[in-house]
């Protein structure tokens, strides 16, 4: 072999054979290192003058591979995205050769207008396979590029089997997509990796710790509002949902509320308001369980603080009820104890507050863990890096978390158990914040006056429920009148707030400032250097290279960083290693760590017998690609019924489409349907077929929110303006019910904020627009390919002229986030935003320091005082 | 009413009017009704063609008023509003009627709806049909699901004949705390509880945006995935400068 390889084990070295001798997907059980493989199959292929191509990256793999890469195998990997090269440059670069790691959506537009030599590429890496949709980005480019080059290779990888497993098929469809036939799979249970890896077992230590009692409370609390919360769910969509797997297991794992979104998603434009709001919740509860492992007490009281407000203000836009599961009597007990934890009052005395602030359990686990290891005998510390030093490693799956131990790990004095000052920090932190809290709850009541104003006669007879109901919500003080009225409350809410606030507040002075800051960790010895990282998947393979520790603290349980120091451990054998795992005993991490483990393997089985029973289609080389275009489109579109209507003539017909759209699935499928596809930056419209007509593209979301912010009128007006037959296209997803969004009520009187009613606006408004309906994107390259028989190409080079003043170039491209946002600021429109585009500032972070009159020469005099005055109105001044 | 011809018609029209004329003299008595033929466009009814008649969706129309008239199209809605109606079922038994009724009404009105109530299965070939005809001529295409949601398309035709489409012409206007939710909201994967946090922590939209990695790290339910959209956001560039080909480089090459 040519190329010095850089892997050590066995069964690297296998799965490296396997990869270069064929073409095929490699799904490997997280924590396997596969990007080391992938790098070693990169530098493999990385002959002078040949040109690889790796897609599907992110930032993280960009950043293993370039050092593993350099460092590792003397090759260079050029990132190109559209920062770092110039439409020149990059011609220029793949002209010359090499390891290319290329943004998506740049790949398709140099395939698209031939800045790439296709046929000259020697072959694809793709990274995160199991990503892949047939009508997506990546396999787009699978396409391209296998249209005009047969012969390079393509080698995917992937380390999430369960995805997979979504859907019927979706092994062999994402196979297709891919262009491949051969799937090799190699989970922790396979032959291979368990020699390599159970020769050298690593030493662990495993510590289970108890959560608290209040902690257990507060557990218990969430898991039956999770419950409530999933009954009520099931109650409204029994309909959509296959609900038979869930249970609470199912509820902790990752992907437990992205389930149900994916099941809902076909009727998600249809679905009530609160099944919406019923969904968001669950997502909250998780969130909430997870962070009461996490998160230290002050920070979990705040962020429940920052929930229920933020419930509320959903309230009053919407004009819905709270969200059920606020209702219970267990988040009543659970926002309780949560306080309790913080702050309490001895029993019988309302003026009396005393700071009671709970501490993690694992921290006192931790600091016993750390004077052990300071007792052991000091290694030698040595340069050799076949040995550990002496230097201890501890994991938190959280960058909050290893703030938060620092934090401890510095203020906690050794000899006497007090962990209180960064408590109180964080104390004293809460109730500055409290003060903002209060004033931002203060304005929502305001609002939420008003608005029950507006409605108050059917109010009237359920007005003794909210005021308790209310005063639960808040969780705010804790003692009032049940009989006292709404505003009231909010007022002697708060005064009691602040009377507490001092009581506590002299209280924390009391205890604390006398002692002296610490700069060091005392708990050490001088040997000793501690580490704090998180995990940051496969970049924690270089930081255990890198710092060769000899003691790793698994702070957080994470069973992929496991396999990684068995993967280390294997490596480097003579490295003595020690890992402590501290987990909550009886907990839900416990449980999500056991369900995450075991959902693994039941993946990994399912897709081996998944393997051995999918259809392959065994056909001659030729007849594989040609009738592609036509596989292609049956595979995307189910709705063609008999696939009688696919017909492809020889003459390819133009459409000009805008780079944003890439993001969608219509260009793929358009370029699948015979389209030559031309990428341009336009500003007026998103396709244009004909230099007469163009096309703007919605999605019924798009659609809804677009016709409420007033973008989408401005987009009529502009198309109106430059061209003859303006078309909006309503565009169904290929799952999406092709129905209507629902009207309010169809029994009353006439809805003023409905869809519909807005649509019929529209229309009246430019009785020249014409309204295109798709079920899909497939529909809609039909209804294409009927618009363009009558008329002429589009020339693309008008077609991005449009719009565009004197002086603004069409070979600059909008970046999506930052111009969403700009686009969300007040006192912006659509005609006024290209001039903050087109203007020398840089970004948002520099518009929000703009002066006052820079702002009036870019969007007018009057606009541009008033967006200076809110990018820097203080929610304090607010009233 | 089929045996009286118009010179009939007009008689009884005369003799009408002449009593009108004599019991105007006397103050106060009630008018006898004057038959006339409508044929020109009543203010503030829909009109409807005599064909709808037995159409399930006129039993919908609820909020405006509406009557039978002579017209061309199946409804007027209001000055040079129409609507040719077309239920896909019909469409597939008699493919040729609404091409029939389209050449009729020709150009007249300004605004032409051509209402189509989806009740089949199968309907992506013919609204593809459809979709050609509309613009081919010149018609506004409107799908409905139900009898009920294509009445109610007519009622809000005819209800904002005459209203200025303000409500769909600019953001809506808003206090300080939505303006911020709206404008934080619209970084994708940023919710409205993390545009309160991002405030409450920060006091002004300023603070929010021109925050470090670092801070927003220790904000309470950001994860690094939350904390690098926001940063991508505030901190891209709004504009990469020459990516693309020059369109004109592009239209000679194909």
């Amino acid at each position: 072999m040519e190329v010095p390889l850089h892997l050590t084990l066995s069964y690297q070295q296998k799965i490296f054979n396997e990869v270069i001798n064929e073409d095929g997907l490699c799904v490997m059980a997280p924590g396997l290192s596969l990007l080391q493989i992938a790098a070693n199959v990169l530098a493999y292929f990385a002959i002078p003058n040949s040109l690889v191509l790796l897609v599907g990256a992110n930032f993280n793999d960009n950043e293993l591979l370039q050092r593993e890469l350099e460092e590792e195998l003397g090759k260079g990997l050029q990132i190109v995205n559209t920062e770092t090269m110039s439409v020149d440059k990059r011609e220029k670069a793949y002209q010359e050769g090499g390891i290319f790691s290329v943004t998506s959506r740049i790949l398709v537009m140099d395939l698209l207008t031939q800045i790439i030599p296709t046929e000259n590429i020697t072959g694809i890496v793709l990274l995160h396979a199991d990503r892949i949709v047939s009508t997506g980005t990546e396999a787009f480019i699978i396409r391209l590029y296998r249209e005009k080059n047969r012969t390079g290779f393509i080698k995917a990888f992937s380390d999430d089997p369960e995805r997979f497993l979504m859907g019927v098929n979706a092994l062999s469809n994402a196979l297709r997509c891919m262009f491949l036939r051969h799937v090799f799979i190699y989970p922790r249970f396979h032959v291979d990796v368990t020699e390599s890896l159970e020769k050298t077992p690593a030493d662990v230590i495993e510590l289970n710790v108890d959560f608290t009692d209040s902690q257990k409370s507060i557990q218990s609390c969430l898991l039956s509002c999770i419950e409530a919360t999933v009954r009520e769910l099931r109650r409204y969509n029994s309909a959509y949902l296959d609900m038979e797997e869930w249970n609470i297991d199912s509820a902790l794992h990752k992907s437990f509320d992205v389930t149900i979104r994916r099941q809902l998603d076909p009727v998600w434009h249809r679905v009530s308001p609160k099944t919406k709001q019923l969904v968001g919740d669950l997502s909250t509860l998780k969130f909430l369980l997870i962070a009461l492992i996490s998160y230290d007490c002050v920070s979990f009281l705040k962020i429940l603080d920052t929930i229920i407000l933020s419930v509320r203000t959903g309230g009053f836009s919407s004009n819905s009820q709270p969200s059920p599961w606020l209702m219970l009597d267990s988040a009543n007990t659970l926002i309780r104890i949560a306080r309790d934890r913080v702050y309490r009052s001895p029993a019988g005395s309302m003026d009396e507050y005393y700071p009671v602030l709970e501490e993690q359990p694992k921290w006192s686990v931790l600091r016993d863990v750390l004077e052990e290891i300071s007792h052991e005998n000091v290694l030698h510390e040595s340069n050799d890096p076949d040995f550990s030093t002496n230097s201890i490693l501890i994991m938190c799956s959280e960058e909050r978390t290893c703030l938060q131990l620092r934090d401890y790990l510095s203020t906690i004095h050794y000899d006497n158990k007090e962990s209180f000052k960064m408590m109180n920090n964080r104390l004293m932190d809460y109730f500055q914040w409290r003060e903002q809290y209060r004033n931002m709850s203060k304005s929502i009541s305001k609002i939420e006056k008003n608005s029950k104003e507006k409605q108050s006669t059917p109010e009237t007879s359920r007005k003794g429920t909210p005021a308790s109901k209310r005063r639960r919500v808040r969780g705010g003080g804790t003692a009032m009148s049940r009989s006292t009225p709404e505003s009231n409350v909010t007022q002697e809410n708060f005064s009691n707030d602040i009377r507490l606030e001092r009581l506590l507040l002299s209280q924390i002075s009391k205890s604390t400032y006398t002692q002296e800051e610490n700069e060091s960790f005392e708990v050490l010895s001088d040997n000793n250097s501690i580490y704090i990282y998180t995990y940051n998947y496969e970049l924690d393979t270089l930081l255990l290279n890198t710092l060769r520790p000899r003691f790793i603290i698994m702070f957080d349980s994470d069973p992929d960083f496991i396999r990684r120091i068995e993967v280390y451990k294997a490596t480097y054998p003579q490295r003595a290693t020690r890992v402590y795992f501290v987990y909550y005993g009886g907990s839900v991490e416990e449980q999500k760590y056991l369900y995450t483990v075991r959902r693994e393997k039941d993946s990994f089985s399912k897709l081996i017998r998944e393997r051995s029973n999918m259809a392959i289609i065994l056909t001659g080389e030729n007849e594989r690609f040609e009738g592609q275009e036509t596989k292609f489109l049956r595979n995307v579109n189910t709705r063609i019924a008999g696939g009688g209507h696919v017909s492809v003539t020889n003459e390819k017909p133009r459409i000009v489409v805008d780079l944003r759209e890439f993001r969608s699935s219509l260009p793929s499928i358009l370029h699948g349907n015979n389209f030559s596809v031309i990428p341009c930056q336009i500003l007026v419209g998103d396709y244009v077929l004909s230099p007469n007509i163009c096309v703007e593209r919605k999605s019924i979301r798009d659609l809804i929110q677009s016709l409420s912010s007033g973008r989408l009128y401005s987009q009529c007006e502009a198309m109106l303006e430059h061209y003859e037959i303006p078309v909006l296209l309503i565009e169904y997803e290929q799952n999406q019910t092709f129905t209507s969004p629902p009207f309010s009520d169809l029994s009353t009187e006439i809805g003023k904020s409905d869809v519909q009613s807005k649509l019929v606006l529209l229309t009246l408004a430019f009785p020249k627009l014409r309204i295109l309906w798709s079920s899909s994107a497939y529909a809609t390259s039909l209804m294409f390919q009927d618009l363009k028989v009558l008329e002429k190409e589009p020339d693309p080079a008008v077609a991005a002229s449009i719009g565009l003043e004197a002086g603004q170039d069409s070979t600059n491209t909008y970046n999506q986030a930052p111009v969403d946002l700009l686009m969300g600021l007040p006192y912006i429109s659509m005609k006024n935003y290209k001039n903050v585009v087109y203007s020398d500032l840089k970004n948002i972070q520099e518009a929000c320091q703009t002066d006052e009159r820079k702002w009036s020469e870019l969007i007018g005099p009057e606009a541009g005082r008033s967006l200076y005055t809110f990018f820097r109105k203080e929610l304090k001044d607010y009233e | 009413m089929s045996d009286i011809d118009d010179e009939e018609f007009e008689q009884l029209g005369l003799t009408a009017l002449e009593q009108v004329e004599k019991t105007k003299t006397s103050v106060n008595q009630p008018q006898p009704i004057i038959p006339q033929k409508v044929s020109r466009v009543t203010a503030h009814a829909i009109l409807v063609n005599f064909r709808q008649k037995g159409n399930p969706l006129l039993h919908h129309v609820r909020n405006v008023p509406w009557e039978y008239a002579e017209i061309v199209p199946d409804f007027v809605m209001g000055n040079g509003i129409c609507s040719l109606f077309l239920s896909l079922k019909y469409h597939h038994l008699h493919p040729e009627y609404i091409y029939g009724r389209i050449s009729r009404l020709g150009k007249a009105y300004n605004l032409r709806v051509m209402l189509v109530l989806v009740d089949v299965d199968n309907h992506q070939a013919s609204i593809q049909e459809l979709v050609k005809t509309s613009i081919v001529n010149q018609y506004t295409l409107v799908l409905a699901w139900s009898p009920e949601e294509a009445a109610r398309y007519l009622e809000t035709y005819k209800a904002y004949e005459h209203v200025t489409p303000t409500s769909i012409m600019e953001k809506p206007s808003m206090d300080y705390l939505s303006q911020v939710q709206t404008c934080l909201t619209s970084v994708r994967g940023i919710n409205k509880s993390d545009s309160l946090t991002l405030l409450s922590q920060f006091g002004s939209l300023k603070g929010a945006l021109s925050a470090s990695r670092e801070d927003l790290e220790q904000l309470e339910g950001w994860g690094p995935t939350k904390v690098n959209r926001f940063l991508e956001a505030a901190q891209q560039p709004f504009m990469s400068r020459s990516v693309i080909k020059n369109p004109e480089s592009l239209s000679k090459e194909i």
